[in-house]
């Protein structure tokens, strides 16, 4: 897949996961972790097994989590000092230093996104790769995976592939009922 | 799991306590002054401590509690937690007024102006309301979290804290048991009586409620009506918190205030503490263990 290349106007980045190319190797979990050099115990994605219908049309299917990087994100209202904050582009960013770590913003995010470092006591989570983005590369996640579930762009720009995708009638939003307007969407087939 | 320790609720019920404690001595000030003076001094004395030492634990309940400043520099209209840490403030700083108002009044009897005494009692009513209702919003804005969404849970709260109040001033009152307290006792029972009603009846609703409502709501409520937290919550805040407390306001109400027992006052208001505080742990943890479903 190309780079993501911004189209003149300000980019909002999207994500779009196709779970039904989704096998459930962890190579995206992995890269995740190698890029942003976390520590041992912490992750800012996951790989889900869920099941989805009944019997006889049913199917259980991986399903990768992370931040949603939502455009109504709860975390970033319930934040008390503006360490959690949401970038023109629209990425949910965290301050680090202006993080205090008393926890709301993890209560209040319903796709467990966040997690607190031990070491340092912050909250941090998924922020899409923002310095990957800035030298025109794709998120660690997006890069390598084998079997291109994720499709990552600039939904500004009516070109790009996600936002044909994202029009498209198959895909979802998870959780739209909560009011919190994702920016990953899915295609859970 | 569990992010938000005991510590909270631990701040959660000294918050409710002080509010409630600064709200009846405002009021009992408002309906008579004179017959229900004890009251009104009991509450001044006990409003500003609780929720300092609330607050300490509210501060090492944080990841980094040596930027708990950080909530002094900023002011975060969107935030519930935000908008709280500068009630709190207010609220210390102006209960610590009327404490010091009352101590002069009984022994320092200096004189006063009457609009400057009004005008801190208006704050403190506006301060120990918000601080009641907004520890119960804190919990109920939070959309991922169905246990605690749901528009009856600050209203519980609310009522729970000025019953936790009601019990804080009845228990340092029975520490003078000789005096002669039919009034007072009359203000604290009836009231006990009405809140304890009410706090009966937010309860069934929020049972009902969220058992009638999404899937999210209901799989909540299963945790507390048969999952792990259903003994703490069926004895400790239905029977603790609620009913017992209930039984015994009705009993001395409907005995027409003739036996004024201390043991039975002390013994209900301990209950109803205990109560409160359970009732705030069985919140807090229920709506920490469960999730809105997102499929």
């Amino acid at each position: 897949m190309s780079a993501p290349v911004k189209s003149g106007k300000l980019a909002k980045w999207a994500m779009l996961i196709d779970t039904t190319k989704c096998v459930g190797c962890l190579a995206c979990v992995a890269a995740c972790h190698n890029q942003n050099e976390l520590p041992v115990t912490e992750f800012f994605n996951r790989v889900e097994e869920r099941e989805f219908g009944c019997f006889p049309n049913y199917n259980r299917r991986f399903l990768p989590m992370q931040c949603q990087h939502c455009d109504n994100p709860p975390c970033v209202s319930v934040c008390p000092t503006g360490a959690s904050y949401k970038r023109s582009d629209g990425i949910v960013a965290i301050d680090t230093r202006r993080c205090i770590g008393c926890k709301y913003c993890i209560l209040s995010c319903p796709y467990k996104a966040r997690i607190i470092n031990k070491e340092h006591g912050f909250v941090h989570k998924c922020g899409f790769c923002a310095a990957l983005l800035h030298n025109n590369a794709l998120p660690a996640c997006v890069g390598t995976c084998p079997t291109g579930v994720r499709v990552f762009g600039d939904l500004n720009d009516p070109n790009s592939e996600i936002s044909k995708l994202a029009a498209s009638k198959k895909v979802i939003q998870i959780g739209k009922d909560l009011n919190t307007k994702p920016s990953i969407y899915y295609i859970i087939g | 799991m569990i992010y938000w320790s005991s510590l909270i609720t631990f701040y959660l019920f000294s918050a409710g306590v002080s509010a409630g404690a600064m709200l009846l001595s405002i009021a009992a000030d408002l309906i008579n002054p004179v017959k229900y003076k004890k009251i009104v001094t009991t509450g001044a004395y006990i409003a500003p401590f609780p929720i300092m030492a609330g607050m300490i634990m509210l501060i090492f309940d944080l990841e980094r509690p040596g930027l708990f400043w950080l909530l002094l520099t900023t002011f975060k209209y969107k935030s519930i937690m935000s908008i709280g840490a500068w009630i709190i403030t207010f609220f210390s700083a102006v209960s610590i007024i009327y404490f010091i108002l009352n101590l002069q009044k009984d022994y320092l009897k200096l004189k006063t102006k009457t609009t400057a005494v009004n005008a801190i009692k208006l704050a403190g009513l506006i301060l120990c309301t918000s601080v009641a209702l907004y520890t119960g919003l804190l919990l109920s804005t939070l959309t991922a979290r169905p246990f605690w969404n749901t528009p009856i849970t600050p209203v519980l709260l609310f009522i729970s804290a000025v019953i936790d109040g009601l019990a804080a001033i009845s228990l340092v009152l029975c520490l003078k048991p000789d005096e002669d307290k039919r009034d007072i006792n009359t203000f604290i029972h009836t009231g006990d009586f009405v809140l304890l009603y009410l706090l009966l009846l937010c309860t069934v609703i929020f049972l009902i409620g969220l058992g009638k409502s999404t899937q999210s709501a209901a799989s909540a409520l299963g945790i507390v009506t048969s999952g792990q937290l259903s003994v703490l919550f069926w004895f400790g805040f239905v029977a603790v918190g609620v009913v017992i407390p209930f039984v015994a306001a009705a009993y001395q109400l409907c005995t027409k205030m003739r036996v004024h027992s201390p043991w039975l006052n002390f013994i209900s208001a301990l209950f109803a503490l205990i109560g409160g505080y359970i009732v705030r742990s069985v919140i807090v943890d229920a709506g920490q263990l469960t999730q809105a479903i997102l499929f």
